[in-house]
């Protein structure tokens, strides 16, 4: 099959690319802005140029953009996306339901969301990792020093001038702070139900639309509750909630945060943003602890570096997400808290437990390698 | 056997007085205080010193919890046998609790573990129950009988929320974050999170712009106000705005009945509405109870994990139960054989409509929870229980 990838700066392109050759696939790629207009039908028009072009059998996106939907479904190409992003308010766009799209999703709840609106051409599909390319990096790098870590933490605080909350937070009306920051306290002990969306009143929407002006699309079906409730608000409970267990591991054990957020762990080492092709699967490798905290988003799906992580043959400790259990047993493949004690017990116990934590990591690249490779995926998406 | 029951003109009193002396247990009161409403602390101690002298009885039993009796029984190193059956119960946070001749039994099992975890030696969970004799009622005639779809007896709430009164005067923030907890926790029943989550800012302002509300339930225990707060002030407020809620959304879809005596004004009129007055527990609400295909239960948010009277009357009554999901259901009725359970207005909704067209599967559910009452949920089963749970152990009843 002939497949057109639209080659954006996007998590997992150049392993997809691999994948879908190693599966015996053509892919040609065609330069994509992701923040190209999705109202401006030029964009549409140059993706009909590059379909008509390249005359694929399908074309094939990381995330879904409605340029490339308007353009497929003129074409009559099947149009292949992949959304591994969430929030992700271009999923709500009216074209989703275009007969010419099959959407493929990595969070199961989100997935059933559509499906009980009748959206039935998105499915369930979890992210993947590249093991091979990953060994072949770790083996060439063998002895390169400086990777070693207790606990390690990569990924966004949250934290600096530009986030939404950090934006909109000071030009709060009393009313509306508190009400947010009740909100907030509430949710942050709880998991498993998010009632932030639902619990957004008009007085308070109003409030945060006077602070930072945010609107939907038109012709999008999001919510505003959607956008200030995934957007500004769960972003800001993860922000804490990571700041704050992450604070708390330093107090105990050696931790090394990777982070481009303007922020300090205090007793943390905090190091900047490191390339996640070339030097997140050594550091994954060489830290005795990995650490995934899910953004609140993300109902019940297994983020992006759940999979480096496990693919990069490291030990992973995370929050509970549904979805683990229909490719992982808990306390085999990965380790999982409950809590912030809980979090904190387990790490201590683990960095004690040598064999333990490394029959756990191997027993994890082991699964990912049997069934969680980006070619399983493409052989799911295309056969 | 000889138990001095300190009464105050609880409705539970007659039942439990009976279910002891079903038991061959002689019992004896203290009834000022059923007509006395102002009775002092010291006045309590009194009256009850006198009646040990003169009775000299093996222990003291009460409908809910009195420090002031706690006291006495201390004194005269003789049980005191508390079962309570209102939430919240502030006299469960003073110090008497821990006494050792301090027996409470609480027919919430979330609030049995706090009072355990706080000192109290001799806690212990104990549902409620019912009277079967709730069942042989003669029906209502006329506009009171129900009719063909949900009843709903009880209040609603507004005529009890202290928050509608006192909102104008709290600062801005203050309104938000009630606002948003009243939301949140309504959206999400199973776990009381407002109690933990209040900000100090917002007890203490709403502690100032309600001081009466506070003095009246008068804990002094450490949080005290924390928990009158998210209790007796925001717990109250949640119950005004969801019972109309669910009762508006019900009538939109069925008949509904309700027997309150709350200002109605906040429910929708529609074809479907039936508003009645307040309907008399022991001779009108068993009739209402039997003879209405669905009987509604919204279970006061504050309640934790317990069962409030409400599902016992209705199963004593031979009525279907229809009541929001609750941890401590399954232990007492099964759900989907001898009651059923919601949690949320969609799955309502949905269960109301079965049911309301499957009338054999119906009275089916509603006979077996009347059985299962008989067998293990009437007031003298609780009875015994007291007595076995405090001699049982020491050997000799």
């Amino acid at each position: 099959m002939k497949i057109l990838m639209a080659d954006w700066n996007s998590f997992g392109r150049e392993d997809m690319q691999e994948a879908l050759i190693a599966c015996g696939h053509r892919c040609e790629t065609f330069p994509f802005d992701k923040n190209s207009d999705r109202s401006d039908p030029k964009t549409a028009e140059s993706v009909k140029a590059q379909i008509r072009k390249h005359t694929p059998d399908r074309v094939f996106s990381f995330n879904y953009f409605p340029q490339i939907a308007v353009a497929c479904r003129d074409e009559g190409v099947p149009y292949v996306s992949w959304i591994y992003d969430s929030p992700y308010v271009q999923a709500y766009s009216y074209t989703i339901a275009f007969p010419t799209n099959t959407i493929y999703l990595f969070d199961r709840e989100w997935v059933l969301e559509f499906n009980r609106n009748r959206i039935t051409n998105v499915r369930y599909l979890p992210m993947a990792s590249a093991p091979g390319r990953i060994e072949k990096l770790i083996s060439k790098a063998a002895g390169a020093a400086g990777r070693d870590a207790d606990i390690c933490f990569i990924g966004s605080l949250y934290r600096g001038s530009h986030d939404f909350w950090s934006r909109m937070e000071p030009k709060l009306d009393p009313y509306t702070r508190g009400y947010l920051e009740a909100l907030i306290r509430a949710q942050s002990d709880i998991y498993g139900a998010n009632f932030i969306e639902s619990s957004l009143n008009e007085r308070a929407i109003s409030g945060m639309k006077a602070a930072l002006p945010m609107d939907t699309f038109s012709d999008g079906v999001e919510s505003i509750e959607y956008l200030y409730g995934q957007y500004v608000i769960d972003r800001e409970i993860t922000a804490r909630e990571r700041t704050d267990l992450l604070s708390a591991l330093a107090d105990k054990y050696p931790l090394t945060v990777y982070t481009g957020s303007e922020c300090v762990i205090p007793g943390a080492l905090m190091k900047k943003p490191i390339d996640h092709l070339e030097e997140s699967p050594l550091v994954m490798n060489r830290s005795k602890i990995n650490l995934n905290i899910s953004l609140r988003s993300i109902k019940s799906g297994m983020p992006l570096r759940i999979f480096e992580i496990m693919g990069s043959g490291g030990f992973l400790m995370t929050n509970y997400q549904a979805d683990l259990m229909d490719c992982f047993i808990p306390g085999e493949d990965l380790v999982y808290y409950e809590d912030r004690d809980d979090l904190i017990d387990k790490c201590g116990y683990y960095l004690e437990h040598e064999d333990e934590r490394r029959e756990i990591a191997e027993n994890g690249l082991r699964k990912i390698k049997e069934a969680h490779t980006f070619e399983h995926r493409v052989r799911e998406m295309f056969g | 056997m000889k138990l001095l029951v300190y009464r105050y003109n609880s409705i539970c009193e007659p039942y439990m007085i009976e279910g002891f002396r079903k038991l061959g247990i002689e019992t004896d009161a203290v009834s000022r205080e059923m007509t006395d409403k102002d009775m002092l602390p010291s006045q309590r101690v009194r009256l009850v010193t006198e009646a040990l002298e003169r009775i000299k009885p093996d222990a003291v039993f009460s409908i809910n919890f009195f420090p002031s009796v706690a006291e006495v029984c201390r004194i005269y190193g003789i049980p005191y046998l508390a079962y309570t059956v209102d939430c919240p119960v502030l006299e469960l946070f003073s110090d008497q609790t821990g006494y050792d001749t301090s027996h409470i039994f609480m027919f919430d099992a979330a609030q049995a573990s706090l009072v355990k975890s706080l000192g109290c030696k001799n806690a212990y969970h104990l549902p409620l129950a019912g009277d079967p004799s709730f069942a042989t009622l003669q029906p209502l005639t006329g506009n009171k009988a129900p009719g063909k779809g949900v009843s709903f007896v009880g209040s609603l709430y507004n005529e009890k929320d202290p928050y509608a009164v006192i909102k104008d005067r709290l600062p801005g923030e203050v309104q938000g974050e009630c606002d948003a907890l009243t939301i949140a926790q309504t959206g999400l029943r199973e776990a009381f999170f407002t109690e933990k989550v209040l900000s100090d800012g917002a007890v203490s302002s709403i502690r100032e712009a309600s001081p009466q509300l506070f003095d009246d339930y008068g804990g002094s225990f450490k949080g005290a106000d924390r928990f009158i707060t998210a209790h007796c002030f925001l717990g109250f407020h949640m119950a005004a705005k969801e019972r109309p809620e669910l009762i508006n959304f019900l009538s939109g879809y069925f008949e509904t009945d309700i027997y309150t005596n709350s200002d109605t004004s906040v429910l929708q009129r529609n074809g479907n509405l039936r508003i009645h007055s307040g309907v008399k527990t022991l001779t009108e609400m068993p009739s209402v109870f039997r003879d209405s295909p669905i009987n509604l239960n919204l279970t006061m948010l504050p309640i934790q994990t317990g069962l409030p009277q409400r599902i016992f009357d209705i199963a004593a009554s031979g009525g279907f139960i229809m009541t929001d999901r609750r941890e401590e259901m399954e232990t007492c009725f099964e759900p989907g054989a001898e009651a059923e359970c919601f949690s949320s207005a969609e799955e309502l909704l949905d269960k109301c409509s079965y049911y309301l067209s499957h009338d054999d599967e119906r009275k089916r559910i509603a006979k077996a929870g009347f059985e299962r009452l008989k067998k293990e949920h009437t007031w003298e089963h609780r009875a015994s229980r007291i007595i076995m749970t405090v001699w049982g152990k020491r050997g000799s009843l």
